[in-house]
């Protein structure tokens, strides 16, 4: 059992492309950390240099208290779980699992047992004879668990281990490996592009763009107190809506002029949150708006409504209803949000709104109560749970 | 479904080329079979082949001894030897496959040879490389010129326990050898490297995660993993040491070089030739010994992939 800690890493590739800028960040002993971010943001990487499958060009590496930076692989005693499993399609499940028990001289009768133990664990005895090949795919995916398991190492290293697998099980799995992971107490970075997986599993997440930190956090902190945009647009599905809105004096406090003639009151909640918006009066600033954090306009006072808006699509999930209205407001175009709708179609889109002066806010109702498509409604705003960001560097005016 | 048309045309493109196989391959291939067990001296009428029984193969194994028992050591000396080449080109695909500089030119260059016929082959190791007079290596070579190609004496002899004949490796069949091992390691080496890239990677990082070293990696997985390139190379190999014919006669050394392909052909062509009957009984033991190995290799592989 071991902690990992970044200090200073970077990755510069020959051709002079850098992969990763100066990562700094701790998995704790025992800890569950995950590592997300969109396609390109350099978080595999980062886990293929703990595991010492890719050199680190400077900065260093530890697991537990050894620096780790010029060990091979096999000296680092870390088990890793690779996207496509990885298991050696002409051993059986058994040799799958003790392969790396073999090559370190383990008794037969050791290897045994603890392949048995850890099929037992995850409900493979009955396969254990099998090929890989003669597996499905959710049984492969065990095995490759099970590979880990039996080593016992110092740290596990998954790299987007159930991104192969159907959505159902993936959900299943999900819980089962945070489930595992609490109950071996090892050490675990996991790395995924997902943030439904990033949000569920982990103790704590760090989000990465472009080879950069963004910020390491708890899932709900996370969620909460985004650091800066590009955090905000990334975590959470659907996605918080974001626009550009003119922070204005508003009776005692300050309100935000999300479009043309729509000026909301901003609750002092969310001003103690973000206290440098008040210092931002008369600029133009970021505002997000997370999907459930609006309510029926008799909930909230009269100024914290946006009227007229029409419905543009609903998309109904049985236990909530996504109302997707059209609002006049301006999206922000910058890398961040490049980065965090990671899909350059989508991308396009949002640019071309951009330009046409509006954008869909994406608004969650209660079944019972979620209009239909056609209808104008009137939404109001918990604008106690605004996020405030600068438009320019993106980060949160904290 | 099938319809009329299909079913005239999938007949079509089936049959043809089966009914071209078998009368172009199989039928003179059991007619070879058939007149090992017969005399004939390919000039008569066919009316006068006669049936002998197993006579020519009594005479070839007794009479003919000092000519089957030396051709049949070579042909498994080069089985053997070959298998060492293999080995070799094995070994140059893997250090190609970790992208060495300047892969592209390498592997053209030890490809080069696979492009020429053997009987090029052969010509050019004759003329450019062993030549006494102008051969590259007695060039460079500071004593006395030595005759690569016509000197039989031999590097070893062993004497069989039956047909009291005996074998060895002469000095130039062993420069016949190193005409074919430049041919065949590159053969070899470009089918490997296209195994060897098609290879997941992940395998190979598994491995040295798991803890394996570099010939850990390649014993335990990589190479099980290129199995059916393994059984297609494997057979590749031997049948080239078997079938071992245009490089040699295209040395063209009257003695010491002797295979089964040459001893069939010295028995129909040429001075004290016409023997049919004879010339077919050797064609056969080389064809058994093929089908045989082919027969027993591939469905030893199956059987183990049903498991």
């Amino acid at each position: 059992m071991a902690e990992i800690v970044f200090d200073g890493v970077n990755k510069i590739y020959p051709d002079g492309t850098q992969a990763i800028f100066d990562l700094s960040f701790e998995v704790a002993d025992k800890e569950f950390v995950i590592l997300v971010g969109p396609s390109g943001c350099g978080k595999s990487t980062a886990l293929r240099m703990v595991a010492g499958l890719e050199e680190i060009s400077s900065g260093r590496l530890l697991i537990g208290d050894r620096v780790v930076n010029d060990l091979s692989p096999k000296e680092r005693d870390i088990a890793m779980v690779f996207q496509s499993y990885a298991l050696y399609p002409h051993m059986s499940v058994a040799d799958n699992m003790g392969f790396a028990l073999k090559l370190a001289k383990v008794s037969k009768e050791e290897i045994d047992r603890r392949v048995r133990d850890a099929a037992e664990m995850l409900g493979l005895t009955e396969y254990l004879h099998r090929k890989p090949k003669a597996l499905s795919g959710g049984q492969r995916q065990r095995v490759a668990m099970g590979r880990a398991i039996v080593r016992s190492p110092q740290a596990y290293l998954m790299d987007e281990p159930l991104s192969n697998l159907d959505a159902k099980l993936r959900v299943a799995m999900r819980g089962e490996i945070a489930a595992l992971q609490d109950r071996l107490e090892v050490t675990t970075l996991y790395v995924t592009h997902d943030q439904v997986e990033a949000m569920t599993m982990g103790d704590r997440v760090a989000v990465m763009k472009l080879g950069v930190l963004q910020q390491v956090a708890s899932p709900t902190d996370l969620y909460e107190r985004p650091h800066n945009l590009f955090v905000a647009g990334f975590i959470g599905s659907p996605a918080m809506n974001l626009a550009e809105a003119e922070v204005v004096r508003h009776g005692d406090g300050i309100g935000i002029t999300i479009q043309d003639g729509m000026t909301l009151a901003v609750d002092p909640a969310a001003t103690d949150r973000y206290p440098k918006v008040r210092d931002r009066v008369g600029q133009r600033v970021a505002v997000g708006i997370r999907p459930e954090h609006f309510a029926a306009p008799s909930e909230v006072a009269d100024d914290r409504v946006m009227r007229g808006l029409p419905v543009a699509l609903v998309e109904a999930l049985g236990s909530e209803s996504l109302v997707h209205v059209d609002t006049r407001t301006r999206p922000i175009v910058s890398e961040d949000m490049r980065a965090a709708i990671d899909d350059e179609d989508a991308f396009e889109e949002l640019k071309r709104q951009a330009a046409a002066g509006g954008q869909p806010f994406v608004v969650r109702y209660e079944p019972s109560r979620a209009p239909r498509h056609g209808e104008t409604v009137d939404v109001g705003v918990r604008t106690e749970r605004i996020h405030f960001f600068d438009a320019q560097s993106g980060l949160a005016l904290r | 479904m099938i319809g009329a048309t299909d079913r005239r045309w999938l007949i079509a493109m089936v049959g043809v080329p089966t009914f071209l196989h078998v009368l172009l391959v199989w039928i003179p291939a059991l007619a070879t079979v058939g007149l090992s067990f017969a005399e004939w001296n390919n000039l008569d009428p066919l009316r006068d082949i006669a049936a002998v029984g197993t006579e020519n193969y009594t005479v070839i194994f007794t009479v003919f001894g000092t000519r089957l028992f030396p051709a049949l050591f070579n042909n498994l000396a080069l089985v053997l030897f070959l298998f060492l080449c293999t080995a070799a080109g094995m070994l140059l695909a893997y250090l190609l496959d970790k992208s060495v500089r300047g892969t592209a030119l390498y592997q053209s260059i030890y490809y080069f040879p696979v492009v020429l016929s053997l009987a090029v082959v052969g010509f050019i190791w004759k003329s450019v490389m062993f030549s006494r007079e102008s051969g590259l290596l007695n060039i460079l070579w500071p004593g006395d010129p030595i005759d690569f190609v016509g000197d039989q004496t031999r590097l070893f002899e062993l004497v069989l326990p039956f047909g009291d004949v005996p074998v060895g490796i002469s000095r130039n069949f062993a420069a016949l050898l190193v005409a074919m091992a430049w041919r065949h390691i590159g053969y070899v080496m470009v089918l490997y490297l296209a195994g060897l890239k098609a290879v997941d990677p992940s395998l190979k990082e598994a491995a040295a995660v798991d803890g394996c070293n570099e010939w850990q990696s390649f014993r335990s997985v990589v190479f099980p993993t290129l199995k059916p390139i393994n059984v297609v190379v494997a057979v590749i190999t031997v049948i080239e040491a078997l079938r071992a014919y245009d490089i040699i006669a295209a040395l063209n050394v009257p003695r010491g070089t002797e295979v089964m392909g040459t001893l069939v052909t010295s028995a129909l062509i040429g001075e004290g030739a016409g023997r049919v009957g004879i010339g077919s009984a050797y064609g056969t033991v080389l064809f058994v010994l093929c089908i045989g190995f082919i027969i027993w290799y591939v469905y030893n592989n199956f059987r183990e992939d049903e498991r």
